[in-house]
């Protein structure tokens, strides 16, 4: 924490010269045009004036707070213009301008500097009497003898000044203070110096009880122990033995802390006479700082090492001195402002405090260079790699004459890399340089406002090019402040609103785009739009008319507005309408943009979007249209190649918007050529079909394939159309889908194709293309073209797909959409009947497919039979058996005999103990695809029903049926099986299965109630009674074993339960009995079923 | 001042030298999807990347094209503010209010003519073939009328020229 503290004084010095800087023109600007000063310039002058006194307040630096407090009213004045610019007003000004230079440029001594004369004559100004022009004293001359009365600047003012200020009162104290010589203390005095500590000596008054007096002490010391550490004890002791031997009755404790005495005070619950702030040397401070501007030689802290004043010196023999902030009747002394002091003698480091080390050989050598001949540096280091890039596809040639070419090339591509990385980092730095001055802000601010608020902290490691972090400082500040001040309510309230106690608010960096986004989320009250507008139209800032069309969104942007603040009043912390302002301006400034979402009661997110310029990434290169985009890699989840065959199965339309499928997820989908309005390319034989109508056409069919499904209920209808309809002319064109991600959110871009992975120079949209949401930034490609870095979030827009809108019909179909594409995805075998048919048999049925010569087609006794693998199978024609010859296309049988003599083709049935196969004359095709089954348009005993595919119909035989036909049964008796009056749920995730069972059980007299799923099968078994149980163990939602785990112990684990399962081994056998099913049958085995059926007591 | 003059068509134009940065022969450009009609797109030189200003179209240049390929065209590549207020203070602030480097596609390269200010005349009410807002002033030169762009308006940032 040390040298973060070091840090932030340091950064709040080098903010505060630059503020400094900034004023001063600005109030010579004011002096000059008066009132018809521009506005920009008064705000700006505010805003600076705000920033310094802001971090200030956090530093504990009372007098630089109370003197920008009090300009900054004045300030406020002229801003509402209810004050006119009168000299006297910028002589105020600007001779508090002079006293706050002083102060800042040596802060350490600032609270010893009496800028009361300055604040008075602003004062006085303030209150109307106005001290006449003249009345602005030099700076230099200013010191006034004698303290002046404490001006209360305003009455809201910092609640730390009324702390101090108490003491002053309360004289004359009833108890004397012990103080300690610090001297005596040097690392004490230097760790506290470098960790922003203060000192204060504590009385405790010691009780007679020896008991009781180690009890009050250790009990304090553990509470001070807990927030600081004791330096040492007047009088010293060093055991409880010698504590209780204490003769004195009072015990004084050197406490070294971070805290704000009147913190303090509420901690120890001691009596505000009994503790007292001692001083820091003042030769300690400075040698410390100058330690700290050593050891960050990087940082270009303004502090130096000024001569010793009178003060110090002075308090080599007055060790009573008691302090710069407490006003003790030692106090008053002559302070000069230390950089004006003429050094009346060399100063003589203090003993034990460390020495300037700013001249010490340790440390590392560091040379400023100025940011712009960096940039050129990046810059050529760009064009650097380009030519390497250029040389190295030309070396491909030149090597065949020049073997030597080669490693001479590879040896500049190494260097050309390193050089590339190394100039890169020169301008990287972690955020975590800005975040880690928050943790104390945020403890101090919640001090402050009596809140409580945990800040975490994510992402400090991301890097940010220099310049982008040094302007954050700022607007975070200002964020954070906002949160404390604001949006986090006071703790009572937070517990009535069943929130933890503690505001939780999460600072967070994060790569995304391409872009850094910073992200600050709290949990707090959130911004109520509607009272931004009432607030805004109050102002002036909107008008009626505009305040009634406003969107919510447009109403929370507001808040950005200037001179806009929610506060309901004004403190030091926040509430001058100057903190989001400027945040705005700052974070534009950067090329960035601010985002708000806030809901009211559940917190506010800010995402500043923060570009890297200058930054190398890595990126696809890709072709849309005729032309390449580079899309950065940060965020590209994966591509994936559809080609346009599978196009129609792949892609489909939900809520409207075009979604890929993705592993059971729903991707909605964005055509880069079509968002971008580009001219799409086709091969040249194609006949251009337009996409975006083939798209719509699709919507179109979709919707009434959907409203279809809806009125029939029914599970298996149309989820995409036909996919023959889709099929594109063979030339296989192939689309690409990037998968992206924006702030959790997926989606797909389709591109025509991948080019290249390529580290890419980011080199800023050039302003006439701001306005273009699509593209971040720009860059040079290898072959030296410029090529635009696409905006993931933008293009979103630009295709105005809403996310939350897809989001949420995606997630509200992806249910029902997933179940029905689990559902009725199937494996299914394609073969040709010798008349022509085709039929569908689905793979989990096929034990295996032979081919046969039909050599070995003999005709026994009338009957076909096919000798193979040394066993005698049954010979089918399923067409034969189902009498569907007729239907089969005339076909020259002469022509295509000798082929199908070759081709023969036998489909062995997953049934055991049958031998029989279904003959066809070859196989067609396999196919992954949803089955449409339709049950009506042709009906033949033995036949489940037709679907299309590919534009064919196709017969889907009910294998089982066809066998009984053609009057094959196992070698056993079939199973007697009465199941009239019982009640069977069959569930299956395959209807096709579902309704094949279910006629199995039906065809014995079991009344059946089917279900889909594990889940669906627990709702009807909870509603009514059934018998029997007969699941299939692979289902989506839940499973076969989720489901007989989920029944066991519930009063439905005594129905008898039945596995199917499409292959079946005795491992999963012993699976099925220890999940407590009577057995596991093939899926389609009918017998088999049946016969475990038969083997049940009904109960 | 001195002005690089070029031809568009039978437009005879002039931009003060002083904002000019080099001429190139035109080359391949990358368009910009979604941009108005008169940015050609982005083109790379030396490692910057340059916006291109279809001047023709800019200009609402109302006659047809003559047909001429745009191979033959140059490109005038202007001088960003940083690099007129490196020359010139005064007319960085009040000319050039463009920070991107940027370049205009002409037909015809012309001569750099002196041209005495006070010649310079108010852009005449019947000016044809181009839209007065564009342009600065004109000049007759042997009997041809020389128009001097004014370059901001023609970029479409003439408003943040003006103050």
């Amino acid at each position: 924490m040390a040298e973060e503290d070091d840090e932030l004084l340091g950064m709040f010095v080098q903010e505060a010269t630059e503020h400094l800087e900034t004023i001063e023109p600005d109030l010579l600007t004011l002096e000059e045009r008066g009132d018809g000063t521009d506005p920009e310039i008064i705000n700006r002058l505010f805003r600076s004036v705000h920033s310094i006194k802001g971090s200030a307040g956090f530093f504990g630096l009372s007098s630089i707070t109370k003197l920008s407090h009090t300009m900054e009213n004045l300030l406020g004045k002229v801003r509402e213009k209810s004050m006119s610019v009168t000299p006297a007003v910028t002589d105020s000004l600007l001779s508090g301008l002079d006293k706050l230079q002083t102060m800042i440029h040596d802060v350490s001594a600032s609270e010893a500097v009496d800028a009361s004369e300055q604040i008075a004559t602003i004062q006085a100004i303030l209150e109307g009497s106005g001290m006449g022009g003249g009345a602005a004293p030099k700076v230099l001359a200013a010191p006034a003898p004698k303290p002046a009365p404490e001006p209360e600047p305003t009455p809201e003012a910092d609640p730390e000044e009324s702390a101090d200020a108490a003491p002053t009162g309360t004289e004359p104290k009833k108890v004397v203070l012990k103080t300690f010589d610090l001297q005596k203390h040097p690392e004490a005095v230097a760790e506290a110096v470098t960790h922003g500590r203060r000192f204060f000596s504590i009385t405790l008054d010691l009780p007679s009880g020896k008991d009781e007096r180690i009890d009050l002490f250790n009990n304090s010391k553990s509470l001070m122990e807990s927030v600081g550490s004791i330096v040492a004890t007047d009088p010293a002791f060093q055991s409880n033995k010698e504590l209780e031997g204490l003769e004195t009755s009072s015990l004084a404790i050197l406490l070294s802390t971070v805290l704000e005495d009147d913190l303090l005070l509420s901690l120890l619950q001691v009596a505000p006479d009994h503790i007292q702030k001692q001083a820091l040397p003042a030769g300690a401070a400075q040698t410390a700082q100058a330690a700290t501007a050593a050891r960050k030689p990087s940082g270009p802290i303004v502090v130096s090492s000024k001569p010793k004043t009178i003060e110090e010196d002075e308090e080599d023999d007055d060790e009573d001195d008691s302090g710069q902030r407490t006003k003790s009747p030692h106090t008053p002394r002559l302070k000069k402002p230390k950089y004006a002091a003429t050094p009346k003698r060399s100063a003589t480091p203090r003993s034990g405090a460390p020495t300037t080390k700013s001249s010490s050989p340790t440390v590392e050598e560091t040379l400023r260079v100025s940011v712009s001949l960096l940039d050129e540096l990046i810059n050529n280091a760009g064009e650097l790699v380009l030519a390497r890039n250029q040389l190295s596809r030309a070396a491909v040639e030149v090597q065949a004459k020049f073997p030597h070419f080669g490693p001479l090339v590879q040896n500049l591509d190494s260097i050309t890399s390193r050089i590339q990385e190394r100039v890169m980092q020169a301008r990287m730095q972690p955020v975590s340089v800005v975040f880690n001055k928050f943790p104390r802000i945020v403890r101090d601010l919640a001090h402050k406002l009596g809140k409580k608020i945990d800040l975490e902290l994510r992402g400090g490691d991301v890097d940010l090019d220099k310049s982008v972090i040094e302007h954050l400082s700022d607007p975070l500040t200002h964020m954070i402040r906002n949160v404390a001040d604001h949006a986090i309510e006071m703790p009572q309230d937070r517990l009535a609103n069943n929130k933890p106690e503690a505001g939780q608010v999460e600072l967070a960096a994060y790569h995304e785009n391409g872009m850094v986004n910073i992200s600050l989320a709290d949990d707090g009250g959130g911004i109520d739009a509607e009272r931004v507008k009432a607030k805004a139209l109050e102002r002036g800032v909107i008008t009626e008319r505009q305040a009634d069309t406003m969107s919510e969104e447009d109403a929370l942007d507001l808040i950005f507005a200037p001179g806009f603040s929610m506060a309901k009043k004004i403190s030091d912390v926040s509430g001058r309408g100057v903190g989001m302002d400027v945040v705005r301006t700052n974070i534009e400034k950067l090329g960035g943009t601010v985002q708000i979402l806030s809901k009211v009661g559940k917190g506010t997110t800010i995402i500043l979007k923060l570009p890297l310029t200058l930054a190398i990434i890595p990126a696809m290169i890709v072709s849309a249209g005729n032309q390449r985009f580079a899309i950065p890699e940060i965020g590209l989840v994966e591509i994936v190649r559809v080609a346009e065959s599978d196009r129609a199965q792949q892609i489909e339309i939900v809520g409207n918007a075009p979604v890929l499928r993705l592993r059971n997820m729903l991707l909605p989908l964005v055509d880069l050529t079509e968002v971008l309005n580009i001219p799409r390319v086709w091969p040249a034989d194609s006949q251009e079909p337009d996409r975006r109508e083939r798209l719509s056409d699709r919507r179109g069919a979709m919707r009434k394939a959907k409203e279809a499904s809806l009125n029939n209920n029914s599970s298996s209808s149309i989820h995409h159309t036909d996919p023959l309809s889709d099929r594109r002319d063979p030339h296989t064109l192939v689309a690409y889908v990037m998968v992206l991600n924006v702030g959790g959110n997926e989606f797909g871009m389709v591109v025509d194709e991948v080019l290249d992975s390529e580290e890419i120079v980011v080199k800023p949209l050039p302003a006439f293309f701001k306005d273009n949401p699509c593209f971040s930034a720009t860059t040079i490609l290898g072959d030296g073209s410029v090529s635009l870095i696409i905006d993931y979030a933008g293009l979103m827009e630009q295709a105005q797909i809403n996310f939350s809108n897809v989001e949420r019909a995606t997630r509200m179909d992806l249910d029902e959409e997933r179940r029905a594409a689990l559902r009725e995805r199937q494996n299914i075998i394609l073969l040709e009947t010798g008349t022509g048919l085709i039929m569908g048999i689905v793979h989990s049925m096929v034990r295996r497919v032979e081919k046969i010569s039909p050599k070995l087609l003999d005709t026994i006794g009338g009957l076909p039979y096919v000798r193979y693998d040394g066993k005698t199978f049954r010979a089918i024609y399923p067409d034969h058996v189902l009498g569907l010859e007729g239907m089969g296309l005339s076909r020259n049988s002469n022509d295509s005999e000798e082929e199908e003599d070759l081709n023969l083709c036998m489909v062995v049935p997953n049934i055991p103990d049958i031998q029989a196969g279904l003959i066809f004359s070859r196989i067609l095709d396999t196919r992954e695809t949803n089955i449409d089954l339709d049950c009506r348009a042709i009906q033949a005993p033995g036949l489940f029903g037709s679907a299309q595919i590919d534009d064919r119909v196709v017969l889907f035989p009910d294998v089982n049926a066809v066998f009984e036909m053609a009057g094959i049964r196992p070698p056993w008796l079939p199973p007697q099986v009465e199941g009239s009056g019982f009640r069977a749920l069959v569930v299956d995730d395959t209807p096709f299965l579902r309704v094949l069972t279910s006629n199995y059980l039906s065809s014995v007299g079991f009344e059946v109630d089917q279900a889909e799923d594990g889940q669906a099968a627990i709702s009807m078994l909870n509603r009514s009674d059934y018998d029997l149980l007969v699941t299939d163990l692979n289902m989506p939602v839940m499973d076969g074993f989720e489901l007989a785990n989920e029944l066991n112990g519930t009063p439905h684990a005594e129905i008898p339960m039945i596995a199917t399962t499409s292959s079946i081994s005795s491992e999963l056998e012993d699976r099925c009995t220890r999940a407590g099913f009577v057995s596991c049958v093939p899926a389609i085995d009918k017998n088999r079923l049946l016969k475990v059926v038969s083997t049940l007591r009904p109960r | 001042m001195l002005v690089s003059t070029f031809t568009l068509g039978d437009l005879y134009l002039g931009i003060d030298i002083l904002l000019v940065r080099e001429i190139n022969r035109s080359m391949e450009c990358t368009p910009v999807p979604g941009s108005p009609d008169y940015i050609r797109g982005m083109l790379n030189i030396r490692g910057r990347v340059i916006t291109l200003f279809d001047l023709k179209s800019r200009l609402c240049w109302s006659k047809p094209d003559s047909g001429e390929s745009r191979g033959k065209q140059y490109n005038v590549i202007m001088k960003t503010r940083d690099e007129v207020l490196k020359i010139d203070h005064e007319l960085a602030m009040t000319k050039c209010p463009w920070e991107d480097p940027v370049g205009l596609a002409v037909d015809q390269l012309g001569d750099v003519r002196d041209i005495v200010d006070d010649n310079i005349l108010p852009p005449p009410a019947n000016l044809t073939g181009i839209a007065a807002d564009f342009v600065h002033g004109v000049v007759e030169f042997e009997r041809n009328l020389l128009i001097i762009l004014d370059v901001a308006t023609v970029l479409g940032l003439n408003n943040q020229a003006s103050s």
